[in-house]
């Protein structure tokens, strides 16, 4: 009772945490971005004026009107603190704070400058941010740099306000939401006590998580109402921003003797201004009798240019007189556009949310004393936690990886790229026989307990790693660590559950493995974008930490004989005389496994970078592959039930996974994307049961012979290798073709592998009766 | 040869004879330039000195004018070969070719050979036969090109107004008129918009004659031209206020390519700045005068970023004032002549 009554408050104090450490940080974002936006345009019209003045000279210290001409431009944008002209290196030539100039400017200002070319750049400073343009001559050479440094202040002000709004929010609508599941919780676990059985798990699910959900939606209205008051106000400050750099231009047509009506292009300039800012509903111009005399955009029709709330009002002034006005006005529902990514990633956590409820109302269901599984069903907490720590890294680990090899912006290769995915693969391939092995002789919990502790130094390692090469050597330790736990795992399952309950204990071990892929790339990707790559991956670290404390709790476990009799090379090269077992190990069986690890956990990671998503964003196609697995496994393995069914979905899902990556390179968007995803696990969902009892119907004899743990082991070993190869073959593609090319030519080779695959099998299948008759 | 092999050379080179080096980097003399020009002094000469001396070169620089007189080309050449220079400077494309020859017709008794050069102001150098290609000079000289590309032309063009007819006068004697016209009009074909062309007609001696100039102007504007594009050509600019009066007169706006023609009235145009022009000849010499990079290594250039001149009396009288956008980057030029 306790101890559910923990969990409901677990899963809230979880959604709780993720929702608003979510909306928190798309608020900063937004805000932070709006603010760039305005010094950004400050900048710009700082240039322009200078280009003007100073007609495009070498020395821009030639320019005698220039400390002038910065003070007055930083007067004009109460944001920025001070602006400095700069040098390529870094030195500072002349700044609106006289005791700057002799100084240097940060060193990410003078790259990020460096790089920027014609673009406007941002970076941070000494004691804040700093954004700018450069000025350049016809021929590319730098005249100067221009950095508006501007402090977090306005930032700052404003996010505290907005804590203050979404602490109160959250902490009323999730404690009204853990009181209600414990209640909840508390009714259901008594009334079930009262009727003499142990309460349903999804009804305790249901009970936790129901107040949740009502909670997270309660949350997310009132946080899109902070949302609205803290952004508005910005928007409005930086469309008076952009207005002015148009009054600017409509005062110099006007100085050159062109009368605001008689100008050309102006709503042609409106509607480009509302294209790179699409807050803007509208911008019209006004002449002095307020009249409409230009605009872009759902302009109200009782306008005035007075200053509402919700609109910026520029004047167009000539010599002190007021000719007319630039009003522009700011869409309400450009927040609800800004957080619509947001509300995915909500939804990814309730699902989670989910998943992690049934997991933990399971694990207090299952292991309390007295019940019939308790202790096979102990293993599955931890190993849950332990998968869950790799899992997290899925969606971020090529671009880390990238960013290592690559330091600053560098192209790294994209074999490179794959190199610790596929040592990672290659080593839980080799190692899981002997793990199996070792974990026998020393016991699995003590195996247990060492693989946890080494995954969490590999992932504290990853977390500080400094370049490609130690990197390798940390995620080599997680894969010793991620073998180790795996084999150990798969002991104690076997151990427990002895030979009678084989099926029933490989189910919990799945389970547990298939709940954390489910939750583990999508929560990976949200923290990565969040809090960064290199916290996401002390997440992992501490995980496994978590991971001891039930890993503790296990039984010594020595004694039994488990899977673990290894691979012999001699039965492999004996199995793969079997012409048949041959043909699916390389048509099927492989190619699956390429296009897993190659597309999945390494292509699509890096796609949805280039297609300018987050990690994110790619954590929830991984996690979505992983759903399909979940939903579609047991209904495919219902399916198979003789072999031309079992050949028709081993060829026909690996046709559909190939047609899926192929699908991607047809459509080079993110509909593509989802094609690939989506018939991939499909693909792989039809094909997993089924292979395997393939295996079985086609290795009778080989089984006879060496025995089920060795065909099996063998096969699975072959499998791996597959998983080994993807990064590869994939990178080795993407540096010759391009993501286009990777997928098509995955897409149809993985097509002719299950061609070839049916083809072969199923005319075979035919003589089979011949050759048994034979035999 | 590639830029890492040159690197580790240069740093064998550098360790094998450290002297050499730095006698590179800080020269132990004076740098002798021998500069020529066509007519007179130049913003391009003013914008060459005043990146040498931004850069901190010392140079000697010993100028000699043609006075638009190629006739007296021989005898600067006689006086360069006495000053022994570590650089000539040849400004056009007439001075250009009398001291530097063209690329295939080198004659050493007349040309310059065994100095390095920079040309500079030369419109079209691969038409006037400097240099085989922009790319690569493959001679002891490169240089800048002041010409901006066709189509950046017919961009600005078609932002000013847009159109569907363009109308260009030209004489058909010049080469580099010629080549300017087969372009707009491959471009017409390509991008869809009609170009009508009206050529000089040619006196008894062949020579274009500029009398009929309003006619031609009053046929193309009957005809439905929307624009009169001016392509480079020295005896269109001669004639050019007379035409260009004519056009504003019946409401033809024109489009320049050359800073000439918009200061003859033409309504808009892209030009290079001469002092841009200047700075990067300049930029082009320093490379190989400090950087001891050979000539012929060193790709022949136009600017990446022109100015964009707007006359606004033209502007003013055509009814035609730029797009909006346009007063962010034009350079707009008022009756005293400045800019503003």
């Amino acid at each position: 009772m306790r101890r559910l009554l923990l969990v409901a408050l677990m899963v809230c104090l979880f959604g709780a945490l993720m929702s608003t450490l979510l909306t928190r940080a798309k608020l900063e974002q937004g805000m932070s971005r709006i603010i760039e936006a305005r010094v950004v345009s400050a900048a710009r019209e700082l240039a322009r004026s200078v280009e003007r003045a100073q007609g495009m000279g070498l020395e821009l210290a030639a320019l005698d009107t220039l400390p002038a001409l910065l003070a007055r431009h930083r007067e004009a944008e109460s944001l920025v603190d001070h602006i400095d002209v700069f040098g390529d290196d870094g030195r500072v030539l002349a700044s609106s704070s006289p005791a700057r100039v002799g100084g240097t400017v940060s060193a990410e200002a003078r790259l990020a400058a460096s790089r920027a070319g014609d673009q406007p750049w941002s970076a941070l400073g000494d004691g804040g941010r700093v954004a700018g343009v450069s000025l350049r001559t016809g021929y590319g050479l730098t005249i100067g740099h221009f950095g508006l440094h501007y402090s977090a202040r306005e930032l700052a002000t404003a996010m505290a306000s907005a804590d203050r709004r979404l602490g109160v929010s959250a902490a009323l609508d999730f404690g009204i939401a853990a009181v209600a599941s414990l209640v909840a919780v508390g009714w259901l676990t008594r009334r079930r006590r009262g009727a003499g059985r142990a309460p349903a798990r999804w009804s305790m699910a249901a009970a936790c998580l129901l107040p949740l959900v009502l909670a997270m939606a309660a949350f997310g209205a009132q946080s899109q109402r902070a949302f609205s008051e803290q952004l508005v106000p910005q928007a409005v400050h930086k469309a008076a921003s952009l207005g002015r750099g148009l009054a600017g231009l409509i005062e110099r047509a006007h100085d050159a003797g062109f009368a605001l009506a008689a100008l050309h292009g102006v709503d042609r300039a409106m509607r480009e201004l509302r294209r790179h800012h699409p807050e803007l509903a509208y911008v019209a111009a006004v002449d002095g009798d307020g009249v409409v005399v230009f605009g872009d955009g759902a302009i109200p029709v009782d306008l005035d240019d007075r200053g509402t709330a919700g609109r910026a009002v520029v004047p167009l002034v000539d010599q002190d007189r007021r000719h007319g006005a630039l009003v522009l006005g700011i869409d309400p529902d450009f927040v609800r556009a800004l957080i619509i990514d947001m509300r995915l990633d909500v939804a990814v956590v309730l699902l989670v949310a989910l998943v992690l409820a049934a997991e933990l109302v399971r694990h207090v269901g299952t292991t309390a004393r007295g019940s019939p599984d308790a202790g096979l069903m102990r293993i599955r907490a931890p190993l849950f936690t332990f998968i869950l720590a790799e899992e997290l890294t899925r969606p971020l680990l090529p671009a880390y990886v990238g960013r290592l090899a690559g330091g600053e912006g560098g192209a790294v290769e994209p074999l490179v790229v794959g190199l610790p995915i596929a040592l990672f693969m290659l080593i839980v391939a080799l190692g899981q026989p002997a793990m199996g092995r070792w974990s026998e002789r020393v016991g699995r919990r003590r195996a247990l307990l060492a693989g946890a502790l080494i995954g969490a130094v590999g992932f504290a390692g990853s977390a500080l790693a400094q370049g490609f090469a130690d990197l390798l050597l940390w995620r080599a330790l997680c894969a010793v660590g991620y073998a180790v736990v795996f084999a150990a795992a798969q002991g104690h399952v076997l151990d427990q559950a002895g030979p009678a309950g084989r099926t029933r204990g490989f189910a919990v071990f799945v389970g547990a493995i298939m709940a954390a892929t489910v939750c583990g790339p999508s929560i990976g990707g949200i923290l990565a974008d969040q809090l960064g790559q290199r916290p996401t991956f002390a997440v992992s670290a501490a995980l496994c930490l978590l991971a001891l404390v039930p890993m503790g709790a296990l039984p010594v476990g020595n004694g039994h004989r488990g899977e673990g009799a290894g691979v012999r090379f001699r039965d492999l090269v004996g199995l793969l005389a079997n012409r048949r077992f041959a043909v699916l190990a390389l048509f099927a069986a492989i190619p699956a496994k390429v296009l897993l690890v190659g597309v999945l956990f390494y292509l699509v990671p890096l796609y949805v970078a280039e297609l300018g998503h987050g990690q994110a964003a790619a954590g929830r196609l991984i996690m979505l592959y992983g759903l399909l697995m979940v939903v579609l496994v047991p209904l495919a393995a219902r399916r198979g039930e003789d072999f031309p069914r079992r050949l028709g979905l081993v060829a026909g899902g690996l046709g559909l996974s190939g047609a899926g990556v192929l699908a991607a390179s047809a459509m080079p968007d993110e509909a593509g994307l989802l094609a690939l995803v989506g018939l991939l696990g499909l693909g792989q969902a039809l094909a997993i049961s089924a292979q395997s009892a393939l295996v079985g119907e086609m290795c009778r004899d080989d089984i006879a012979e060496h025995g089920v743990d060795a065909v099996y082991g063998a096969y699975r070993l072959l499998e791996r290798l597959g998983n080994v190869a993807g990064p590869l073959v994939a990178a080795a593609l993407l540096s010759s073709a391009g993501f286009g090319g990777a997928f098509a030519a995955l897409g149809a080779a993985a097509l002719v592998c299950a061609l070839v695959c049916g083809w072969v099998l199923g005319r075979g299948q035919a003589s089979i009766p011949a050759m048994r008759g034979v035999a | 040869m590639n830029a890492r092999r040159r690197t580790i050379l240069a740093m064998a080179a550098a360790l094998a004879c450290p002297g050499l080096a730095w006698a590179r980097r800080l020269p132990s003399r004076r740098l002798r330039i021998s500069a020529v020009t066509y007519r007179g002094r130049t913003r391009v000469e003013d914008g060459f000195e005043a990146y040498l001396a931004a850069r901190g070169m010392v140079a000697e620089i010993l100028w000699h004018d043609i006075a638009r007189d190629p006739g007296r080309l021989p005898d600067v050449v006689a006086r360069i070969r006495g000053e022994a220079p570590d650089l000539v400077y040849t400004w056009g494309t007439t001075v250009s070719l009398g001291v530097l020859g063209p690329f295939d017709g080198i004659e050493p008794a007349r040309h310059v050979t065994d100095v390095p050069a920079v040309f500079t102001l030369v419109a079209d150098p691969v038409g006037a036969r400097l240099v085989p290609s922009m790319a690569t000079p493959g001679r002891a000289l490169t240089g800048v090109s002041h010409m901006a590309p066709l189509e950046a032309q017919l961009r600005a063009m078609a932002s000013y107004r847009a159109f569907e007819a363009m109308g260009v006068i030209y004489s058909p004697t010049e080469k580099n008129a010629r080549l300017a016209v087969a372009g707009v009009e491959a471009l017409g074909r390509r991008q869809g918009f009609a170009v009508l062309t009206r050529p000089f007609p040619l006196d008894d001696n062949g020579r274009p004659d500029g009398t009929q100039a309003g006619r031609l102007v009053d046929e193309l504007r009957r005809a439905g031209a929307q624009w009169l594009y001016l392509p480079p050509d020295s005896f269109l600019t001669t004639v050019a206020p007379q035409l260009l009066a004519r056009a504003t007169e019946i409401g033809l706006p024109s489009f320049a390519s050359t800073e000439a023609l918009v200061r003859a009235g033409a309504l808009t145009g892209i030009v290079s700045g001469y002092e841009a022009v200047g700075q990067f000849t300049a930029f082009k010499a320093e490379q190989i005068l400090l950087q001891g990079r050979a000539p012929a290594s060193i790709p022949v250039e136009t600017l990446s970023r022109f100015s964009l001149p707007v006359n606004l009396p033209v502007a003013r009288r055509l009814g035609l004032p730029p797009p909006l956008a346009m007063f962010d980057y034009a350079e707009l030029l008022d009756d005293q002549g400045g800019a503003r």
